[in-house]
């Protein structure tokens, strides 16, 4: 797992049940990179995870934060 | 599976498939004639039969996921493209290099030819096999 953590799944369930695809359509990514970012197979450029923030109104910091552990 | 894996599945499979009918051909011929073939025939022939395989391919795949074939790379699967082509890239020099070291040993221009377009084909396979491999683990 990469150590950047993230509630993007939690976010898209509280938006209305939003999917992988509309959340990836909506920032201009595959359904599949939404779903390897969730898993933290895939750190996104600092623009997708602004863009991705900006979908649910929070700061990029409510979304994803630096975890090592 | 996202429509850059496909993608890449279909052309590895071309490229197998064309590259070991080429292999097949000049191993054959080579023993059957006890000298390396004739370049022009095999080259030509790879070359449609790998066109044809992945131009059809490519538009049947593209009817088939319209909407996900009109979206361009993703930044994740620029990534895995970028990957792939660096490790074509490696396999390429090798092979190529590999080719221009037993030309200077046995001097046929055919083999060294078909050593080169050897190499092509495997740099090809390497640069699809990297990237479906990259989708599979999925970074």
């Amino acid at each position: 797992m990469l150590p950047i953590g993230n509630c993007v799944r939690e976010l898209r369930a509280e938006s209305g049940e939003m999917t992988q695809g509309e959340l990836g359509e909506r920032v201009g990514v595959t359904r599949q990179t939404i779903a390897a970012i969730e898993q933290r197979r895939y750190s996104p450029s600092l623009e997708t995870a602004f863009r991705i923030a900006k979908v649910f109104n929070k700061s990029l910091i409510d979304v994803f934060w630096f975890d090592e552990t | 599976m996202a429509f850059k894996e496909k993608s890449a599945w279909l052309m590895l499979i071309a490229t197998l498939v064309v590259g070991l009918y080429m292999t097949y051909a000049v191993v054959q011929t080579s023993i059957e004639l006890q000298q390396i073939p004739a370049v022009l025939p095999v080259f030509i022939k790879l070359t449609v039969t790998l066109i044809i395989l992945s131009v059809i391919g490519q538009i049947v795949l593209a009817i088939a996921n319209r909407k996900q074939a009109e979206q361009k790379a993703d930044e994740r699967e620029k990534v895995f493209i970028r990957r792939g082509q660096a490790a074509a890239g490696g396999v390429l020099a090798v092979g190529v290099v590999t080719s221009l070291l037993h030309f200077l040993v046995l001097s046929d221009g055919n083999l060294l030819f078909y050593s080169c377009l050897l190499s092509l084909v495997l740099a090809q396979i390497s640069e699809y096999g990297v990237q479906i491999a990259s989708f599979r683990r999925g970074y």
